[in-house]
């Protein structure tokens, strides 16, 4: 079976054919700035590079090219369509009702929507990835998987907030933990390489967004992401978690809005914030080294 | 040497009167609600507890009748007012302006001043008492003793916040840390009685009380504390937050509508242990609700306050490059010995071993700890009031 997996951001997506029986990533590809004029595409076939300018005004224009593209003559990645056998999505929240991958169904894509909220930026762009592989598509069974689900066997003490509790009843805020998708793949392979599965791991995905996951037994017991992806630990422009004080402090010395203090602490923060030298981590450590 | 030591809120003064010679009380006592008609002094002498109800519109009145109170003609503990010697105050933020304890001069006034935009509910208030003392006794040495000024030897990596450079620039926003004065008494209470004699001393101290902080201290200096900027950061609290997701707080303030002053108040008031459980914010009744079967919010919140405590212990232990030594102090951390029991569980896999029947005090100072347990466990009833007193009577000493 071939699978197409696709993880829709806001103004981009990356897709990946894999090959299931040969375990083997047949096409890789990521397209930039849909939406805009300059929108592009980088794949890869079997190691060799591509770069297309093509203009996608939405996820169902770059996915269809991408589609065009694995059955072109110039590339024949696949011979037909049929050839894709599945398509999964990588969901960025899936709320406390998704506790593993499912299969899409109507009902699914309800439950998704009510989860915008928890991630206003993330889940609308995943969901349109969805709908344009429903029309792309169509009869090609299709699974969400989900960064937050291998979170939810986190127990309430560790997932609740400190906060009244109807906000909790009410909107549903609380910790729910992200990167999940990588965590559970990590858990897995170490217990593969060890041999055994009663393990206490600790595993740290450290990239641009960075966030530590406590596993016991292959379940998630405690992670530093929270409600969203600010949290946890300091990032490359995100703080993480601050003493919250802050947060009123800051808004009342600079005269700012909630929406505009959040837009600071996920972009001007962190390691970025404090060194004033870059996004990029890669920058920052060579320029500490220098300065040594 | 006889020190009267101040510590005012914004509506209240406590006060101690300590004989230096063998650092014993000789009355103490608390004035509340000043500025209203209900204004009370609760006078404590001897164990014998006199209450003076009396209207007083501000500190200096109070304080007029808090000093008669100590040459009263019944129960007074000195015949004359000139025989207090100095004043001790305990003061809350002295910013990056003050890492010890002071003579207070007209000039440290304004710079503990500058330091109000800080802490503008605490600052303010202990001026206040600084003002009063100057009327009513012009003559008196008075000291100052920050919260603030134990934390000032943390490194910068610690004190900075992940946020823009400009904030602390310009503002000031960074860790500052609180109960200093009572984390430097019990680190240098463990000290003395710790069985470790030789190398590097490492000690993580235990603040538990209505507010809680928990500090990392290495030889002396605090390495790093869990409350922050303000008073409202690190562990949960019994009605603060401690440390959150920050985008809880924005999130909230969009769902709710709330100003940053509301969110503020929400976060140091209604949140905490009280905010998950909607009980009364007391935390032995909220330890009472837990070992109840129909109580789960209660169970949630203590078991999320021992295990926050017990992440703090561990994670300063990674601070200090080792742990030597773990003290409790404070109202809870004196008294609530189920409370220690649960921390000290979670953290057995260090070494930590309890020893249950040792445990089973309150408000002595105790070794807890088995003669085993990797890591040694004290309980160190705080005394900041004579951190105050010492180091009052050193500074004035000092200055003859």
């Amino acid at each position: 079976m071939k699978v197409l997996v696709l993880n829709c951001g806001s103004s981009s997506l990356k897709c990946q054919l894999i090959d299931m029986e040969k375990n083997e990533r047949i096409m890789k590809g990521h397209y930039d700035r849909i939406g805009g004029s300059k929108s592009s595409l980088r794949f890869n076939v079997r190691g060799e590079k591509k770069v297309i300018e093509h203009p996608a005004r939405d996820f169902e224009e770059a996915i269809s090219e991408i589609l065009k593209l694995l059955v072109s003559d110039e590339y024949k990645v696949i011979k037909s369509l049929d050839e894709i056998g599945a398509v999964g999505h990588r969901i960025v929240h899936g709320g406390e009702k998704f506790k593993e991958s499912v299969v899409i169904t109507d009902e699914v894509i309800k439950a998704i929507e009510e989860c915008i909220t928890l991630a206003p930026l993330h889940n609308p762009a995943g969901l349109a990835g969805i709908e344009a592989c429903r029309k792309l598509l169509p009869t090609v069974p299709m699974v969400a998987v989900f960064d937050t689900s291998f979170h939810q066997t986190i127990p309430e003490k560790a997932f609740i907030y400190q906060l009244p509790y109807k906000y909790y009843e009410d909107y549903k805020i609380r910790k729910y933990g992200f990167h999940g998708i990588s965590h559970r793949y990590i858990a897995n392979r170490v217990a593969e390489i060890k041999g055994r599965k009663n393990l206490k791991i600790i595993n740290c995905h450290l990239g641009q967004g960075a966030s530590l996951c406590a596993i016991k037994d292959g379940k998630s017991v405690d992670t530093t992401m929270g409600l969203t992806p600010l949290a946890g630990v300091p990032m490359g422009t995100r703080c993480g978690d601050v003493d919250p004080s802050i947060i009123p402090t800051v808004m009342k010395l600079y005269d700012i809005k909630p929406d505009e203090m959040l837009r600071i602490m996920n972009k001007e923060s962190g390691a970025w914030g404090v060194s004033g030298v870059s996004t990029d981590f890669r920058d920052i450590e060579r320029t500490a080294a220098e300065r040594r | 040497m006889k020190i009267l030591v101040v510590n005012c809120g914004s509506s209240s003064l406590k006060y101690q009167l300590i004989d230096m010679e063998n650092e014993t009380l000789l009355a103490k006592g608390n004035f509340e609600r000043i500025g209203e008609q209900e204004a009370f002094v609760t006078h404590k002498v001897n164990g014998e507890k006199y209450v003076i109800k009396t209207p007083v519109m501000n500190h200096e009145e109070a304080l007029k009748i808090v000093l008669e109170q100590l040459v009263h003609k019944d129960y007074g503990v000195i015949k004359d007012l000139s025989e207090i010697n100095a004043v001790g105050h305990r003061l809350v933020h002295g910013g990056e302006i003050f890492n010890e304890s002071v003579v207070i001069t007209e000039d440290v006034i304004k710079k503990y001043e500058s330091c109000s935009s800080l802490a503008p509910l605490h600052n303010p208030a202990t001026i206040l008492g600084i003002r009063a003392c100057q009327k009513e006794m012009p003559e008196v040495p008075m000291c100052g003793v920050f919260d603030t000024a134990f934390h000032q030897t943390m490194p910068k990596e610690t004190y900075l916040y992940p946020i823009p450079y400009e904030y602390y620039e310009k503002y000031g926003i960074r860790k500052y840390g609180f109960h200093g004065t009572s984390h430097q008494f019990v680190s240098k209470r463990a000290a003395e009685l710790t069985n470790k004699k030789d190398g590097d001393f490492k000690v993580v101290t235990c603040h538990l009380g209505q507010g809680a902080s928990i500090c990392a201290i290495k030889n002396g200096k605090s390495q790093d504390t869990s409350m922050g900027l303000s008073p409202l950061g690190g562990i949960a609290m019994v009605t603060r937050s401690g440390d959150l997701d920050p985008s809880v707080v924005t999130e909230i303030m969009e769902r709710e509508k709330l100003t940053a002053k509301e969110v503020n108040s929400l976060l140091n008031k209604k949140s905490g242990l009280y905010g998950i459980t909607g009980l009364d914010p007391d935390f032995r009744e909220i330890e009472a609700a837990s070992y109840k079967d129909d109580e789960p919010k209660a169970q949630v919140a203590i078991e999320l306050f021992t295990k926050t405590i017990a992440q703090f212990i561990a994670k300063y232990a990674v601070s200090l490059k080792g742990l030597d030594t773990i003290v409790f102090t404070g109202g809870i951390g004196e008294n609530q010995i189920n409370i220690r029991k649960k921390i000290c569980e979670n953290l057995e896999w260090m070494g930590v071993k309890l020893d249950l029947e040792k445990n089973n005090v309150r408000s002595v100072e105790t070794k807890i700890s088995t003669e085993n347990s990797k890591i040694e466990v004290f309980i160190i009833p705080t005394d900041e009031e004579m951190v105050i007193a010492r180091d009052t009577k050193r500074l004035v000493e000092d200055n003859k």
